[in-house]
């Protein structure tokens, strides 16, 4: 008897369950399940910015001795401990954070018929590529961002990367330029780098066409410089300092630019060595932008300047300065040494300029022939000033890798160190190492990326 | 019956369910009401006497038997009892006493005399969902604690209360801090990144014991904040039962995953006409017990060179690498003194004012930390009659810690009362209102930690700045100019804003407390009542809501936040839990005997956190939100809903065979509809196998049982939301400014990222199995137990948040995946080697000693190790094939045989060094080997002179050639900083030679590794290795990868196997016959330590501390606060 009551009162209660236990408790008060194109790509912009400014921009920036660790963890990577550890960041920001949401933009667009957003988020992803494949030569594109339970995507040779950023930029062209941009288009709120301007995004990807051609400078010159050169023709690629690709930041602590928020929390680098001897030796008047208004640079002590570590100081993706230099070299390469020497002085012009530098100054800047020769300029001219220019940014140390300009002095680091000791390419990152199956294998800091020929 | 509580109603949701149940509550009152009937009657009386002592006995319960009707025998030991109809046998009862059974006849008078119960065979534990059973049914392991011995600890927290007292029990506080939290772990981890702590449940209500805490707050810096059982007030508790596996958890089911902690508080005793005051008061004070040892020799500076704060060149300053204290003076310098320090300029020779100078000094840094005080009242009244019982207590505790302003206050305020509506139905309710909190100070890997600020200051740097009152006086720990001083000084990094790098630890008590107040209210409802004489039916509805206010202030120039900071962060949790319960009775036969339990739970959690952060003030030292220039706020909601049926039968043969058999059906809204229901059932049987050999007390082994149990478990994991892939709003940082970064909305624009979490719709129960077999022996009429427990447990497909390459796109999905497995056994050994009862001195010796082996058999797929918590570099994880809890880092490159590779090309930087590896492994493990507590007590009781006894507690952690490790990373940086003391030796190291054989000299093999080679030789010297002139070798080799910033961290990991006198305390309790005709009936005094002494190798702090508190990730140290030892003397009187 008992135990049929028992039987009755539980099946009875089973049916209980069902009101108690409601499937909507577990329905996300939190988080939606999907986000319209509009709120997605300011947040992959600025997470761009945000690396850039960040862990690339630092950890390049102390093998190029634009900066010098002084302390705790930043001492160890100044003296050539680049470790697995330290880089998963930078690859979690570049992957998780803007390149997957870059690929959901464009499959959003891709539904919804929006060419101006996809043309935007093709551009930021080949940047986002390039600078990835930069660091860590072979990497993941064609089976990344699938989520479970394709969890392993496979490394793809830097050679098709390559291929890959050059045709997203393409089609971004073309998508920037269709006749119909789609039923929105990115406005001031939604496009936080160029505003909504799309010609402007246009400038840049030729910017950009005219930087990973020229990369390839060591596997092929004449036919970098070339395909440098065409994607400039014209006057195409950005055209003025108004037109720079970066990313604003803000002065509220929360919109910070990341060297600024560095300092403020960490403070462990100062302006390094190579930057400060060149800066003196050629009394460069960007010195007081480049500082907290130091005059003359002390190596280890001169302290990050406004111009790229003030609170709401933008970060640089691709600059009218870089694009000079671009054409300059690519001209150079060509043995166009006129046009090459045009290029150079403006690009050098651009430079002072953007950092605020009076006309006055930049003319005796640039009237000093140890800046811009009399005669014929020579790579290592356009190389050092373009590594003063884009001082902070990655772009110099593969500038260095492409060109051995400047010649950095590994003794400035350790006291017997050699140039083979100076890091050419980042490790793996260790998440990868742990939770990829098709991971590549464990690569020493010292080996070089496909394109940096020995 | 069944109509009237089993129906439900068809509606949703949380309000229609709790009218369904109290509809169903109307319905069993009206059946009570219009059940009671008279019948023929006739009374019983007589005496209880005390064999032994011939004394009448108060207090004794008289129970008709098969009837729920009772009483309880007065002063004199009489009692009065009516005889329902066909009632035949009265029942005696009375803790410590032999039961007995009398068939009354047509007697109208029974005198009764109890025998001792020596074999304690009567003893009653409290099980799970409160239900009360003779210990000898039980089929599984169970360890009651009793509340005089909890309350013995002088913990604040009743987690760390248990620690040593309990066998396969491990508890580590998060520090000594003043309101932090305790981490508790029964019979190893369960789970691979949820809930491995077990379930509180007190008077059968579960509580929350989660220590929360979000955004910056959540991280390996900020404060250590409470794990909310610290909300229970030691005092109140009559007795904890520790319910440690499967069987003895099973109709908790998935809450009790990590087994459960069953507290029962002091009530009065129904059916005795009696009032009961007690007083107590404690004062306690407390001291640091261990702290790292630091360098006095060595100044302020860098390669040799003197560094003061002032100085252009900051590398010099940052450090404690300079010249000998010896060999610097201080001068007057007018503006250094105004500014830096005031006790003078210290110089070199190189100085012109050094001749002029006086003998510079070291400060001891220590002298930060203060005596600590506690506080603590307690006053209840208990008070009963025939109609029920009711108590009411009020406690008080202020706790101001080591660290200057850090407290904790916490008051408790509790009502609880039952009333006898009639023979058969009782009401009984309780409220517990709490209210604690306190200010707490920044600790850990932050740069307002106070550790961290303190013991990276140069020896030479007066953190006091030569005042006497630092604590207090501004002068301190501020300069002049507003700005903040700290040894190194100040770096700008823009216009407005400057930063030390370090706050002064005196900067931080004063300038970035963070403040918490939980309010929190423990309500319960209990309806018993017996239709019959064979059914009991209990309705159990309670609540625990509690609302947590925390603010979080950093003053404008903290090297935290120097544009200043304010943090309001609020928790609201709520939880609501039912039970209802029928329990049937029936005897088959007179030998054989049954009762089946059926019961309903429904069990909600509602979690919600509002976070504001706000930033850059624009009033100075004004902390509200409204005074920042930006402001974040977030909000997180999680909930949870279950809902169960279960049921259990007991069977008994005699008092020799015992046989219980459960089951348990649990839905839950964690996982999918689909997915979503349980099914665990389990058993276990008892077998007391001297009733065979008709064993008496007198006997060698007059008692002994052999237990095995086996139950199938579940979970669900209780990650909330996982089904889908999630747009959350976006924020962002990069490690380095993990307390800032990014966060959206940016410049008016909102932002939303793929959530880092992949969804998986398709998760399902977790499930797992547990065998446990024991033995319970008792000798020599109990003057020697041993109870000995060995089991296994087994759980397979545990949810957890897997990690992802972040190729994929994302950072983790949650699969059911991993396996993992406990195996252990535990040993409990009473003894009294000394009785004399003339003398009236005994001593009793209990020791309990357990062994854990966990194996985490596997992860996810890809997945060999999970992290859990700790640094890049050095991490504390799961790993497959390992025991849960690896710390995890660089070691050095060692050849196939075990010895270091030592660099020999003369060319090298690192010549005559080791050599690390690059990938991170296995460094040890963080859970000991074997855990054990000794407690001896002694007593002297007579009548004219009291009762005096003195109890200490020795606990044992032993961790073997791997075990029970700890990261030491604040020593390890301290290295780099040159302020430990090691790092002073160190750097006077002559002709060193590291163990290992040199690289060139081993054979490389063809999978990389190397064998072989010859000793290493390569002496090192301060400026000189080998043939290379170098300076500061040593500085620089700890400044490298000898030191804690260095890519190697296995230096670092150190053993923390510990001897310590946990607990000595001495009570004296006066005379009975002091108080005849006073208002006083008891008088205690007692006089305790904790902690008192501590035996380990391990440098730092003492080891019983976690950087991450009551988390999953155990065994870092990073600044964390360091532990106490106190000494305690209080008062009890009872009126």
């Amino acid at each position: 008897m008992l135990a049929v009551a028992a039987a009755v009162a539980v099946m009875s209660l089973q049916s209980c369950a069902l009101p108690w236990v409601d499937p909507v408790i577990n329905i996300s008060p939190n988080a939606p399940t999907d986000a319209p194109v509009a709120a997605i790509l300011p947040q992959a912009q600025v997470c761009i910015g945000y690396v850039m400014g960040g862990d690339v921009g630092r950890y390049t920036s102390l093998v190029t001795q634009h900066h010098r660790g002084v302390d705790r963890q930043h001492t160890n990577l100044w003296q050539f401990q680049i470790q697995e550890a330290d880089v998963n960041t930078a690859w979690n920001l570049l992957y998780e954070g803007s390149m997957n949401d870059l690929v959901r933009i464009i499959e959003k667009a891709n539904a919804q018929n929006l060419p101006a957003y996809r043309g935007i988020a093709r551009i930021q992803l080949a940047n986002c590529l390039g600078v990835a494949t930069d660091l860590w030569n072979n990497i993941p594109y064609n089976e990344a961002f699938q989520g479970y339970p394709n969890t392993s995507p496979r490394y793809q040779p830097q050679e098709q990367i390559y291929q890959v950023v050059q045709s997203l930029l393409d089609s971004a062209i073309a998508d920037l330029t269709a006749a119909n941009p789609g039923a929105i288009t990115p406005g001031t709120q939604q496009d936080v780098v160029y505003r909504g301007n799309r010609a402007n995004w246009v400038r840049a990807a030729w910017s950009l066409k005219a930087r990973y051609a020229l990369h390839l400078s060591k596997v092929n010159a004449m036919q970098a410089a070339t395909q440098a050169l065409a994607a400039l023709q014209g006057g195409r690629g950005i055209n003025a300092n108004t037109a720079d690709c970066q990313v604003p930041f803000g002065t509220a602590p929360t919109e910070n630019n990341p060297w600024f928020q560095f300092m403020a929390q960490r403070g462990d680098i100062r302006i390094g060595p190579q930057m400060t001897r060149m800066m003196n030796t050629l009394n460069d008047p960007r010195r007081p932008f480049y500082s907290q208004g130091d005059a003359m640079l002390t190596d280890g002590r001169s302290t990050l300047g406004p111009l790229y570590a003030g609170p709401a100081s933008p970060v640089p993706l691709i600059t009218f300065v870089e694009t000079k230099f671009i054409e300059a070299e690519a001209n150079l390469i060509l043995g166009n040494q006129a046009a090459a020497k045009t290029a150079f002085t403006d690009a050098v012009r651009a430079s002072l300029q953007r950092a605020g530098v009076s006309d006055a100054n930049a003319m005796a800047y640039m009237a000093q022939p140890t800046v811009i020769p009399e005669g014929n300029i020579t790579l290592q001219n356009i190389i050092e000033q373009k590594y003063i220019a884009l001082y902070s940014q990655m772009e110099t140390y593969n500038d260095w890798r492409r060109t051995g300009f400047p010649v950095l002095d590994p003794t400035q680091v350790l006291p017997n160190a050699t140039a083979s000791q100076i890091p050419r390419r980042w490790p793996y990152p260790q998440d990868e190492r742990l939770f990829n199956a098709n991971f590549p294998g464990v690569v020493e800091i010292t080996q070089r990326v496909w394109w940096d020929r020995p | 019956m069944k109509h009237s509580i089993l129906l439900c109603s068809s509606n949703n949701g949380n309000a229609s369910t709790l009218r369904a149940i109290a509809g169903a509550l109307v319905a069993l009152l009206f059946v009570v009401f219009s059940g009671v009937s008279a019948f023929a009657q006739k009374t019983v009386n007589g005496k209880v006497i005390n064999d032994a002592t011939k004394k009448p006995m108060p207090g004794v319960t008289v129970k008709v038997k098969g009837f729920q009707r009772g009483t309880i025998t007065k002063q004199d030991g009489s009692y009065s009892i009516v005889m329902p109809e066909g009632a035949t046998t009265l029942s005696f009862e009375s803790i410590g006493m032999k039961k007995q059974e009398i068939a009354v006849g047509d007697k109208d008078n029974i005198d009764v005399s109890l025998k001792e119960d020596v074999m304690l065979t009567e003893e009653v534990v409290v099980t799970a969902i409160g239900v009360s059973q003779q210990k000898k049914s039980l089929g599984y392991a169970i360890q009651e604690v009793k509340g005089e011995t909890v309350l013995q600890a002088r913990e604040t927290n009743l987690v760390s209360a248990l620690a040593s007292r309990v066998a396969g029990v491990q508890i580590t506080n998060s520090s000594g801090a003043a309101g932090g939290s305790a981490f508790i772990q029964i019979r190893g981890a369960i789970s691979v990144t949820g809930q491995n702590q077990p379930l509180f449940v007190i008077d059968g209500i579960p509580i929350d014991n989660s220590s929360l805490a979000n955004g910056n707050l959540a991280n390996t810096g900020s404060v250590a904040f409470s794990n909310r059982a610290v909300d229970i007030n030691p005092a109140d508790i009559e007795s904890m039962s520790v319910l440690k596996g499967p069987a003895a958890t099973a109709i908790y089911g998935l809450q009790a995953a990590g087994g459960a902690v069953v507290i029962t508080t002091k009530k009065g005793k129904e059916g005795v006409s009696a009032v009961n005051i007690n007083f107590s008061s404690m004062v306690g004070v407390d001291n640091v017990n261990k702290l790292p040892e630091l360098q006095t020799t060595y100044a302020q500076g860098l390669n040799g060179q003197l560094g003061t704060p002032d100085a252009a060149n900051a590398a010099l300053r940052f450090r404690s690498w300079g010249p000998r204290v010896s060999d610097i003076l201080l001068v007057d310098d007018a503006e250094y003194q105004a500014n830096w320090d005031r006790n003078g300029r210290p110089v070199t020779s190189s100085d012109p004012r050094f001749a002029s100078g006086r003998p510079a000094r070291v400060y001891d840094h220590y002298q930060f930390f203060q005596t600590g005080l506690r506080f603590e009242n307690n006053i209840s009244m208990v008070g009963s009659n025939q109609f029920g019982s009711y108590t009411v207590s009020v406690g008080q505790l202020r706790q101001n810690g080591v660290v200057p302003n850090n407290t904790f206050d916490r008051i408790n305020f509790r009502v609880a009362g039952g009333y006898k509506v009639s023979e058969n139905l009782k009401l009984s309710g309780s409220m517990n209102y709490i209210r604690s909190g306190g200010n707490r100070i920044e600790q850990g890997s932050n740069t307002s930690g106070v550790m961290l600020g303190l013991t990276r200051t140069p020896p030479t740097f007066d953190l006091t700045n030569g005042v006497s009152n630092p604590t207090t006086n501004p002068a301190a720990y501020r300069l002049p100019s507003g700005l903040p001083r700290s040894f190194r000084g100040l770096v700008q990094v823009s216009p407005t804003i400057f930063t030390s790098g370090f706050d002064n630890p005196y900067w931080t008590v004063n300038e970035n407390p963070l403040r918490d107040q939980v309010d929190r209210l423990i309500t319960s409802f209990d309806l018993s009542w017996q239709p019959t004489s064979w059914m009991d039916v209990v309705w159990r509805v309670g609540r625990d809501g509690y609302n947590d206010r925390r603010q979080q202030r950093f003053a404008i120039g903290s090297a935290t936040a120097p544009a200043g900071r304010v943090v309001q962060d609020n928790w609201n949790v709520e939880q609501l839990n039912s039970d209802i319960l029928v329990t049937m009775r029936g005897d088959f036969t007179d030998d054989i005997k049954a009762e089946l339990m059926v019961g309903q739970n429904a069990f909600s959690r509602f979690e919600q956190n509002v976070f504001i952060q706000a930033d850059q003030l624009a009033v100075p030292e004004f902390y509200s939100i409204n005074n920042a220039a930006v402001q974040v706020p977030s909000e997180f909601i999680d909930r949870i809903r279950r809902l169960a049926v279960f049921g259990e039968a007991r069977l008994r043969y005699k008092e020799l065979l015992y046989l219980n058999l459960r089951a348990r059906n649990e839905w839950t809204t964690v996982l999918d509809p689909s997915n979503n229901s349980f099914f665990t059932f389990g058993g276990d049987v008892n077998f007391v196998f001297t009733e065979l050999m008709e064993a008496d007390q007198d006997s060698f082994l007059p008692y002994g049982k052999v237990r095995l149990s086996y139950g199938t478990v579940g979970n669900d994991g209780a990650l909330t939301y996982a089904a889908n892939t999630l747009w959350a709003r976006a924020a962002f940082s990069d490690g380095w400014t993990g307390t800032q970064g990014i966060q959206f909305p940016f410049a008016g624009s909102p932002g939303f990222t793929q959530s880092a979490r992949f969804g998986n719709p398709s998760l399902r129960p977790e499930s797992g199995a547990s065998l446990e077999a024991g033995l319970d022996l008792k000798f020599f009429r109990n003057r020697l137990g041993l109870d000995v427990t060995y089991y296994r447990d087994n759980r397979t497909n545990l949810i957890l948040p897997a990690p992802l390459a972040r190729s994929s796109g994302f950072a983790n999905t949650v699969l059911n995946a991993a396996e993992m497995t406990n195996e252990g056994v535990e040993v409990i050994l009473n003894a009294r080697p000394i009785e004399l009862p003339e003398a009236g001195f005994n001593w009793d010796i209990s020791v309990n000693w357990s062994r854990n082996v966990n194996n985490v058999v596997q992860l996810a797929p890809n997945v060999s190790n999970i992290f859990l918590a700790g640094f890049a570099g050095t991490s504390v994880r799961a790993v497959a094939g390992q025991q849960y809890g690896t710390i995890f880092g660089t070691a050095w490159q060692r050849t196939t045989e075990g010895q270091r590779l030592i660099e020999d090309n003369p060319m090298s930087p690192n010549y005559g060094f080791p050599i690390i590896t690059t990938e991170e492994t296995v460094l040890g493990r963080v859970v000991p080997d074997w855990i054990s507590g000794i407690r001896n007590t002694f007593t002297f009781q007579n009548s004219a002179f009291g009762m005096l006894s003195l109890a200490f507690q020795i606990d044992i952690r032993e961790g073997g050639p791997l075990g029970a490790r700890m990261w030491n990373g604040t020593v390890a940086t301290l290295d780099n900083y040159g302020t430990s003391a090691r790092s002073a030796t160190i750097r006077e190291r002559q002709n060193f030679v590291f163990d290992g054989v040199g690289r060139s000299t081993a054979t490389r093999n063809a999978d990389g590794t190397f064998s072989g080679g010859q000793a290493n030789t390569i002496a090192i010297s301060n400026d000189r290795v080998g043939n290379l002139q170098r300076a500061n070798v040593w500085q620089n080799w700890l400044l490298g990868n000898g030191g804690g910033f260095g890519a190697q961290s296995v230096d670092f990991v150190e053993n923390t196997s510990w001897v310590r006198l946990r607990e000595a305390t001495l009570t004296y309790q006066l005379p009975a016959s002091t108080f005849e005709g006073s208002l006083v009936k008891s008088l205690s005094v007692f006089l305790a330590g904790r902690n008192l002494l501590l035996f380990t190798q391990y440098t730092g702090i003492d080891p019983e501390t976690n950087l991450t508190g009551a988390t999953n990730g155990q065994g870092l140290e990073y600044y964390n606060m360091p532990n106490t030892r106190s000494f305690n003397f209080g008062i009890n009187v009872g009126f």
